[in-house]
């Protein structure tokens, strides 16, 4: 190029850039202020196809389309009487999400009537807000899951290698020596509200992966499973943590992409559409998508109810009109929490962290059996062998996948049962 | 040009019919050469380019480009590009589309040319094939093959790379000896300033072969600066 050529190339830069100076600058990351008040409105992302102004550079984040699109949530935001917050694309399921914020003064469910008559939109919804299972019954006698899935003979053939497990929860601490060489890669979707390092997040990360052998703490149930910390929830106080859809769905996003063997989802809340496509994709794709029982919720709470998913208890006790729940240690489980400390957590929370922790065990097993097709199936409940009151067998799950389980494949006495879904 | 004048009144007509389900996008590329599979269609020079591309939830999709071209010294000329197709999604990250387009020279018309095309598409790359009956108005039968990918480096970063191969089906007019098959590639890095503003930097090369398109003497490769705002 000559200099003639490269000064004329910058002037049509500079010209270009002031041309587009009108360019609204709010980049994609919603401003989570108040969910309750918030609606999402997707619209439809079309397939990705010949463009001959696209440089060679064909991808469903170009940015004509994506400003169209744009262009086109604004003047819905402008004809409801909406704040728009935010906006992410989903190429996964062809859609582009935007977040609106609803005024005081009107109904959220009456605009979302009013949108979803829209033609311009593929479907509106609200912002669900989700609640960690983490805090109920810390009472109970402490059972932890070395004397329970005789944790050590498990190990002796499996510990979770080449598992990648992503925790969608509040934020991991990375720092943690527990938990310092287990982490692949963080992601933070609740930029809204900071936060490096959160108990609920740490303690089931801890659960999943926790480091052994290292003269620290406590050892993981796979100790040497990858970690993916994703964020999609933050610590409003002590007694709770919150997440939202739009979190979810981005940390849900980032987990299947980043090619995750299995998903942990130790929250419950209403059901949800978006959430329930994108649980559907992962399990579509074989990943593996474990979630907390939430009692009080009616059949157990979403996404553990979702179907698919592994609905995890730590109780045994099967919510009316679940499928099929299973049952793991969450009582009173020693694991990590903040300020590179280790604290006693109960919930079922901590109980599907265990399950998680599980499967990447049984995912290993299953990849070293080199069943190519076999594995390419999400695991699910039909993977655990139970016993009758609802409990896990890890030692014969994993017996039967691997097929040379060292350790006693039956708990005393009680004869196993699989679960069916 | 009268495809080009049927194609435009049909985007213009959805557009003031309110269609729903569409989606109407505007560009400007300003470039420091236009590279067209490999060979510079402005002859080394800087060039300006508008888009319009149209979408509708269907999956058809059309879409018009107009850029000053130069066809060597004293050969210039203004390119309309036209073109529609559809596209169906299969599965979440797997899309095949077939189209046609057609390009007119104002000022030139001898290199008035059409291709029909047929691709796959999945999240971060894309193939297709072009077939043309008279590749730049030279009565010969070409087909392209490209190959292209993406991948996101950073927030904002993507990193580029482009392969095609364009073939002559047949012996070339006046030069009957020459290699049938030229190869062009390009690998860039691209920068979303803002949402509606991205900028890439990219290193285009081509060989020496295959069939004519335009003034044969320019460079074969070239390092490409452009930057496209999105309205």
């Amino acid at each position: 190029m000559s200099a003639r050529g490269l000064r004329a190339a910058v002037a049509l830069v500079l010209m270009t850039v002031m041309l587009a100076g009108y360019a609204p600058r709010a980049w994609s990351q919603a401003q989570a202020v108040d969910e309750a008040s918030q609606i999402l409105v997707l619209l439809s992302l079309p397939p990705q196809h010949f463009r001959p102004d696209a440089n060679y550079a064909g991808s469903y984040s170009d940015s004509s389309g994506r400003v169209a699109r744009r262009r086109v949530a604004l003047q819905l935001a402008r004809e409801h009487g909406l704040t728009m917050a935010g906006d992410w694309p989903m190429p996964l399921l062809g859609l582009d999400c935007y977040v609106m914020s609803v005024p005081p003064d009107r109904s959220a469910d009456r605009i979302t009537q009013e949108l979803s008559r829209d033609t311009r939109v593929s479907w509106v919804q609200r912002m669900n807000v989700y609640q960690a299972q983490g805090h109920d019954d810390p009472l109970f006698a402490l059972q932890p899951a070395r004397a329970e899935w005789q944790l050590a003979a498990l190990h002796e053939s499996v510990q979770g290698r080449r598992m990648r497990v992503a925790v969608i929860d509040s934020a991991v601490e990375r720092q943690h020596p527990d938990l310092v060489d287990r982490i692949d890669a963080a992601e933070d979707f609740m930029a809204a509200h900071p936060g490096t390092a959160e108990n609920h997040g740490t303690a089931v990360a801890g659960i999943i992966a926790a480091t052994g052998d290292n003269g620290l703490g406590m050892v993981g149930v796979a100790p040497q499973a990858r970690l993916l910390a994703l964020r999609a929830c933050w610590e409003a106080s002590t007694e709770a943590t919150r997440c939202n859809t739009l979190s979810l769905a981005q940390a849900l996003h980032a987990a299947i992409t980043r090619d995750a063997q299995v998903i942990n989802l130790s929250l419950s809340g209403p059901p949800d559409r978006l959430l329930g496509m994108l649980v559907d994709t992962a399990l579509e794709r074989g990943i593996a998508v474990v979630a907390a029982v939430d009692r009080a919720a009616p059949g157990g709470g979403f996404p553990a109810m979702h179907r698919g998913v592994i609905a995890v208890d730590d109780a045994g006790r099967v919510p009316r009109g679940a499928a099929v729940v299973v049952s793991a240690p969450g009582r009173d489980v020693p694991t990590t929490v903040t300020g590179r400390r280790w604290a006693l957590v109960s919930g079922t929370s901590y109980a599907a962290a265990h399950v998680s922790g599980l499967l990447a065990l049984l995912g290993e097993a299953r990849e070293r059996r080199g069943w190519a097709e076999e594995s390419k199936r999400a695991l699910d409940a039909r993977d655990l062998v139970l016993l009758p009151d609802g409990r896990i067998d890890a030692c014969a799950s994993l017996g039967r996948i691997a097929r040379n389980c060292s350790c006693a494949c039956t708990a005393a006495g009680v004869a196993p049962t699989v679960a069916r879904q | 040009m009268r495809w080009l004048r049927t194609l435009g009144a049909c985007i213009l007509g959805c557009v003031a019919a309110g269609a729903v389900h569409a989606q109407l996008a505007l560009s400007v590329t300003a470039e420091s050469d236009h590279r067209f599979r490999g060979i510079s269609l402005s002859d080394g020079h800087p060039d300006l380019r508008l888009s319009v591309a149209y979408d509708h939830d269907s999956g058809v999709y059309a879409g018009a480009m107009t850029s000053p071209v130069r066809f060597g010294p004293g050969g210039n000329a203004i390119e309309l590009l036209g073109y529609v197709g559809y596209v169906r999604r299969w599965w979440p990250e797997l899309s095949a589309e077939a189209g046609l387009t057609t390009s007119a020279f104002i000022g030139d018309t001898r290199y008035d040319y059409s291709e029909l095309y047929v691709g796959l598409a999945g999240e971060r790359w894309s193939a297709r094939a072009y077939y043309s009956p008279s590749y730049f108005g030279y009565s010969q039968r070409t087909v392209y093959v490209e190959f292209d990918a993406n991948a996101p480096l950073a927030t904002r970063w993507r990193v580029y790379a482009h392969a095609g191969a364009l073939s002559a089906l047949g012996p070339i007019p006046g030069d009957e000896g020459r290699d049938r098959t030229r190869y062009d590639t390009r690998i860039g890095a691209g920068y979303a300033a803002t949402p509606s503003i991205d900028v890439q930097l990219a290193w285009v090369s081509a060989t020496r072969a295959g069939p004519y398109m335009v003034e044969y003497g320019a460079r074969r490769d070239a390092l490409v600066l452009s930057v496209t705002a999105s309205f």
